[in-house]
């Protein structure tokens, strides 16, 4: 049995570690989170794409997450107080993004014939990214959103696309939001405007 | 040699040494401006694709570069565009120094330059998508310089629905592929006009996706922010015109002409309204941003021979009154002062030309008759009005909203008071204000000498009506 054929456990890794980074205030474990998500990717788009393609997603996935944490302030490791029913609230909101997901892959199933777990997995990522974004107006949370709805396409874009190029290319906007990130982050601090 | 190396690769690798060079900033702006115009003349000089004999020797630039299986191409036909790139680009560096502006702008807005010009360059088509996505990172350094003290929400909203633009466009370009293949599929022409539409709103910052637009201009640098949403705005309308001209179903939908009808009047309308009630020039001047998309999109909508030539003659007073307004509030925001009307007033006695130079620039964006964008707006109305009379009035309504703004402003800036006094712009800031601020008046005065100059830029799209 190869890891293609077990793509009910990579989405179960990437809901999650969505969830992780939805509902979490403290950077290291969103980062983390991330990380585990890109494992997920990875398996996901292994069950499309040769291993040496899909390898491309986790490595430029892992640089991302730690050009990330390079960037954090080591005494801020909690973001924001926020009210103890956040959580709850936000866990509410990625069920009923769950449930759209659930309600929309068969019509997406019709129209790219692939596995469904891959294209649950991509969805998944896609909606809960977007909540994210809606909810969250601190950089590293965005660029985090921004990179788990980026996942989300890319295992979608992966069942109707392989091309070399477009991988390659993707990899670079992925490390490219990282490093706005972290420049988002330092930018502060680095000099005086002339 | 071919055409992508020197219009692409050179003016990147220059902004790599720009970049490394940035402490000085004179020597790179002055650099930056040679090269723009060094590679603008280059395009209106030598053709592209044809053996051009000097003495012993000749010169071929091939139109075509091969990159991992994709092309880059410029074709002769592409030479007015990379003529209009590079003269934008030449006549921003020109005044960065005078406008006081991060000394990173050069490098970071000489990459962008090239990176939009492979966007344009880059076949398939749906690749310019992650082009212009590489532009867009590119631009944070340029718009939150290193130093400034926080990140608005302005920006972050730009990098998002940027950022989210790219996807779009991706499943688009997959869509059509599919559409082509087979063309009675009507779900599949469904879906890529769905993502099409959410790609170019997304870029294009069309209704209701704009709301970043005022908030970045409000709270950035106002020659970055127009510097940056001139290109962008402008390589996604004619990435636009571009999808227009490859697909043949696309061209031939009237369902596409009465969309673009609507989302440009509701762009003028609504941002025409919300700049009535502001208080800070960033702001406004953010609103002015949408409008002008919102009138392209409305000469796009004519779909007819003369609306695509308005289109193309919407750039110039576009260019110059972007330009003028930005290098006029940099200088103000140079003197201290910041955006708010509160800040602004009686300014005009201290700083007289680059008070004028705001007015004039206002006004002329307001579409006032003997100004740049007069004549062009006057015959986009009259056409709407041929084909939607009610549409075209509301369109104007949204016009006169921006022009009371405009009206307030001067009356802010005035104060009814001019005293004897010395102005406090610098002798290089006056030169180029004054220039500016007449040039939007000549071109007022004289539309049909300057504007037909730019529909030369349609010789790229050879199917559009």
């Amino acid at each position: 049995m190869t890891l293609a054929n077990l793509l009910l456990l990579p989405l179960l890794l990437v809901t999650i570690s969505t969830l992780i980074i939805l509902i979490s205030q403290n950077w290291r474990y969103s980062v983390l989170a991330l990380a585990l998500q890109y494992v997920g990717v990875f398996w996901l788009i292994n069950g499309l794409w040769p291993l040496g393609l899909a390898v491309v997603k986790l490595v430029a996935g892992w640089m991302a997450c730690a050009v990330l944490s390079a960037s954090q302030p080591a005494a801020d490791v909690r973001e924001e107080q926020t009210s103890p029913t956040a959580p709850a609230f936000r866990l509410l909101a990625a069920a009923l993004a769950l449930a759209l997901v659930v309600s929309v892959e068969p019509s997406v199933e019709a129209r790219i014939p692939v596995n469904r777990f891959i294209l649950m997995g991509g969805l998944l990522l896609i909606s809960v990214g977007w909540l994210h974004l809606g909810i969250t107006t601190r950089p590293i949370r965005v660029i985090i959103g921004l990179l788990t709805v980026l996942s989300g396409f890319e295992i979608l874009y992966a069942a109707v696309e392989t091309s070399i190029l477009i991988a390659g290319l993707q990899a670079a906007v992925t490390l490219g939001l990282a490093l706005v990130g972290a420049y988002l982050i330092a930018a502060p601090t680095m000099e005086e405007t002339p | 040699m071919t055409a992508a190396l020197i219009w692409i690769f050179l003016p990147f690798t220059a902004a790599i040494g720009l970049w490394a060079w940035s402490r000085h900033p004179a020597q790179s702006t002055r650099l930056a401006t040679l090269l723009c115009l060094f590679l603008a003349t280059t395009a209106w000089l030598i053709p592209i694709g044809k053996v051009l004999r000097l003495g012993p020797l000749t010169l071929e630039i091939q139109p075509i570069l091969l990159l991992a299986g994709r092309r880059l191409n410029l074709t002769d036909t592409d030479r007015p565009l990379l003529i209009f790139f590079f003269t934008i680009a030449a006549f921003w560096f020109a005044g960065a120094q005078q406008a006081g502006s991060h000394r990173l702008f050069i490098p970071y807005g000489l990459a962008i330059v090239s990176f939009l010009v492979a966007a344009m360059a880059v076949e398939p088509l749906l690749y310019s998508a992650l082009m212009i996505e590489i532009a867009v990172l590119l631009s944070v350094p340029l718009l939150f310089p290193p130093g400034e003290r926080s990140v608005g929400p302005g920006l972050l909203r730009y990098l998002i629905f940027q950022t989210l633009a790219m996807p779009f466009i991706l499943l688009a370009g997959w869509a059509l592929d599919g559409v082509q293949a087979n063309p009675t599929d009507t779900n599949l022409i469904a879906l890529a006009s769905l993502f099409l539409s959410l790609g170019f709103a997304f870029w294009l910052a069309i209704f209701p996706f704009y709301t970043w637009v005022p908030l970045l201009a409000g709270e950035t640098h106002p020659y970055a922010v127009g510097f940056l949403y001139l290109l962008l705005s402008t390589t996604s309308l004619l990435l636009g015109v571009e999808f227009i001209n490859a697909y043949g179903w696309l061209r031939n939908a009237p369902q596409l002409y009465l969309f673009l009808r609507w989302m440009g009047a509701i762009m003028v309308i609504t941002a025409g309204i919300w700049s009535a009630f502001q208080h800070n020039v960033g702001r406004l001047f953010g609103y002015a941003l949408i409008i002008e998309t919102g009138f392209s999109l409305l000469a796009i909508s004519l779909n007819s021979r003369l609306g695509v030539e308005i289109f193309t003659m919407l750039f110039l007073p576009r260019v110059i009154g972007f330009g003028l307004w930005a290098l006029s509030s940099s200088i103000l925001l140079q003197a201290g002062r910041s955006m708010e009307f509160q800040q602004l007033e009686r300014v005009a006695e201290k700083w007289p030309f680059a008070s004028t130079g705001l007015i004039v620039a206002c006004l002329s964006l307001a579409g006032l008759p003997l100004l740049a964008h007069f004549p062009v707006r006057l015959v986009l109305l009259e056409q709407v009005a041929r084909q939607s009379p009610l549409l075209a009035v509301w369109v104007l309504g949204g016009n006169i909203g921006f022009l009371m703004s405009t009206f307030r402003l001067l009356a802010v800036v005035t104060g009814g008071y001019f005293g004897p006094r010395q102005p406090g712009e610098r002798p290089l800031q006056i030169t180029l204000l004054s220039i500016g601020a007449l040039s939007l008046v000549i071109i007022g005065l004289l539309p049909r000498l300057f504007l037909p100059m730019f529909t030369g830029l349609l010789s790229a799209f050879t199917r559009l009506p």
